[in-house]
C-alpha cells in the first residue's frame, strides 16, 4: 500500500486520479428506445434579479467570489468607454454565456420560496429558457464583457472574464411591461469582491429610441459611457464608488432623461 | 435476466448477456456495460451532482440505443454519450437541484482508500471548467482536441485548464503530505 504519488509525473498523477474515481459506479437500468417524457417535469426556475433587491445582489456576489480564481489585475484594463467590438470575442463571449446560463437557475425550495412572493413566482415561471434568448448587446472594456440577453419579456445578463478564465456571473430576470419614459434601469449587480475578485458593479436598462447616449456618473471618478444598442444599455466597472446619476441624451446632446 | 417484452426494450445487467436477437443488441450491452462507469464518473465529476449525473447517464445511453445502428458506426461512441449526458445533465429544466458540496461515497474502496480520498475532494473542489477537462480528459481519456470539441473550447484553452488543475491537485496532495519526493 502506497499512500503517495510523484506529483511531478503527470502520468501517474493521472492514474491516480483514475483509480480515486474508480470506486464511483453507475446501477444497472432498464432502457428503452423512446424514453417517455417525465410526467411530473421540475418547475423552471430562474435566479431572478429586480433592481434593487439585496438578498439576489447578495447571491451574485457570492456566485462571483465562487466562481473565479484568477486575481483583480482583471479590472486593469477597464476603461470608462467602452472597447470597439471584437466580432471573435463576441462568437467566444456568446457561447460561455449561453453555456453558462442554465447555471443562474440553481436555487433550493426553500431559497425559491424565501425570496419570491406568489406574484413573482408566478412571473418567474413564466420567464423563457434563458439559454435561448437572443443576444442583443455586449458591453466590453479591457478583460470584461458584459452580454445581455433579452426576447423583450425575460432578460439575461452575463458578465465574463476574457481569455481562457470562464464566465463570472450570470443574472437573469424580467422586463417590467412597456417602457413610458426615456430611460429605465432594469437590474444590474453589486459584486463585493473577495481575495481573488476585485468589486464591481454593472447596470443594465431599457432606452426609448431617440435616446443615443447614456452617462453613469459615479461618487468618484470619470463619467462612464454605456454601450446602448436597440433599446437597451449596459456598463460595468470596478466599484470603487457608487453610481450616483444615469443620464440619457438624445442625438443633439440633449438631456431626456436624469435617473 | 430478464428480457421485457416490446421493441428495443430490454434489461442489462452487470452479469447477465442479452439474447441476440437483434445483433446490434449485444453490442450495445457490450458497449454500455464497458464504458458506462467511465462516462457516469466524468459527468459526476462535471456536474456534482450524483443524482443528475445518474439520470443523465442513463437518459444518454437510452438515446444511444434508440439510435444504436448509427451511435455504433460513430468513430467515437463513448464520447458521443459522454456528450448527450452531459448537454442532458446541465439541461435547463435539471438546474433547479443545487451541486452537492461533498463527493458522494464511493460504492468499492481501494487499498488507497486515504490518497484515494484526499484526491477526490482536491478534484470536487476545482473550478467547473477545469473539473470537465480532468472528468474528459483523465476520466475518459479523450483527447484535448476531442475534448475541445466536447466542451465547444480551443484545444489551448483545454490544455491550460488541465495544466490549471494539475497544477492545483500537485499543491494539494503536497500540502497533505502525498507528494512521494518528499
Amino acid at each position: 500500500m502506497n499512500h503517495q504519488v510523484h506529483v511531478d509525473d503527470e502520468a501517474a498523477l493521472a492514474a491516480a486520479v483514475r483509480r480515486a474515481f474508480s470506486g464511483y459506479r453507475t446501477d444497472a437500468r432498464q432502457f428503452e428506445p423512446t424514453p417517455e417524457r417525465r410526467s411530473a417535469a421540475p418547475r423552471r426556475r430562474l435566479l431572478a434579479l429586480a433592481a434593487g433587491v439585496p438578498v439576489t445582489v447578495t447571491v451574485i456576489a457570492v456566485f462571483i467570489m465562487h466562481s473565479l480564481a484568477a486575481p483583480p489585475a482583471a479590472f486593469a484594463g477597464w476603461t470608462a468607454v467602452p472597447s470597439a467590438p471584437d466580432p471573435a470575442l463576441a462568437v467566444v463571449v456568446e457561447h460561455e454565456c449561453r453555456d453558462a446560463l442554465p447555471d443562474a437557475a440553481q436555487m433550493s425550495d426553500e431559497r425559491y420560496l424565501e425570496m419570491f412572493d406568489e406574484e413573482q413566482r408566478r412571473r418567474v415561471e413564466a420567464m423563457a429558457v434563458p439559454a435561448t434568448l437572443p443576444l442583443v448587446a455586449q458591453d466590453r472594456r479591457g478583460e470584461v464583457t458584459l452580454a445581455f440577453f433579452t426576447d423583450g419579456h425575460t432578460y439575461a445578463n452575463c458578465t465574463m472574464l476574457g481569455g481562457d478564465r470562464g464566465y463570472a456571473a450570470v443574472v437573469t430576470g424580467w422586463l417590467n411591461g412597456q417602457l413610458d419614459r426615456p430611460l429605465r434601469v432594469v437590474g444590474g449587480i453589486r459584486a463585493e469582491g473577495s481575495d481573488d475578485v476585485a468589486p464591481m458593479t454593472s447596470v443594465i436598462g431599457q432606452v426609448q429610441p431617440h435616446v443615443a447616449r447614456v452617462v453613469i456618473d459615479r461618487s468618484e471618478g470619470e463619467p462612464v459611457a454605456a454601450t446602448v444598442t436597440d433599446g437597451y444599455f449596459l456598463a460595468w466597472c470596478p466599484a470603487t464608488a457608487d453610481i450616483v446619476r444615469i443620464t440619457a441624451y438624445d442625438e443633439a446632446g440633449e438631456i431626456v432623461e436624469t435617473n | 435476466m430478464e428480457t421485457v417484452a416490446g421493441f428495443g426494450r430490454a434489461v442489462v445487467t452487470e452479469h447477465e448477456v442479452l439474447p441476440a436477437v437483434d445483433g446490434w443488441r449485444v453490442d450495445f450491452h457490450d458497449f454500455y456495460l464497458s464504458t458506462r462507469d467511465d462516462v457516469y464518473r466524468t459527468v459526476l465529476v462535471a456536474t456534482r451532482h450524483p443524482q443528475r449525473a445518474e439520470d443523465a447517464v442513463h437518459e444518454a445511453y437510452t438515446r444511444a440505443l434508440a439510435d444504436w445502428e448509427r451511435v455504433a458506426n460513430h468513430p467515437n461512441p463513448q464520447a458521443w454519450v459522454a456528450r448527450v449526458a452531459l448537454n442532458q445533465a446541465t439541461s435547463w429544466w435539471r438546474f433547479w437541484s443545487r451541486e452537492v458540496a461533498e463527493p458522494p461515497t464511493p460504492v468499492a474502496t481501494t487499498d488507497e482508500t486515504p490518497l484515494d480520498e484526499a484526491i477526490v475532494r482536491l478534484v470536487w473542489a476545482l473550478p467547473k471548467r477545469q473539473r470537465q477537462v480532468v472528468a474528459l480528459r483523465i476520466l475518459l481519456d479523450q483527447s484535448v482536441e476531442e475534448t475541445g470539441r466536447l466542451l465547444g473550447i480551443a484545444p489551448g484553452t483545454v490544455k491550460a485548464h488541465l495544466n490549471r488543475a494539475l497544477k492545483h491537485l500537485r499543491r494539494g496532495m503536497t500540502e497533505a503530505g502525498m507528494d512521494e519526493r518528499e
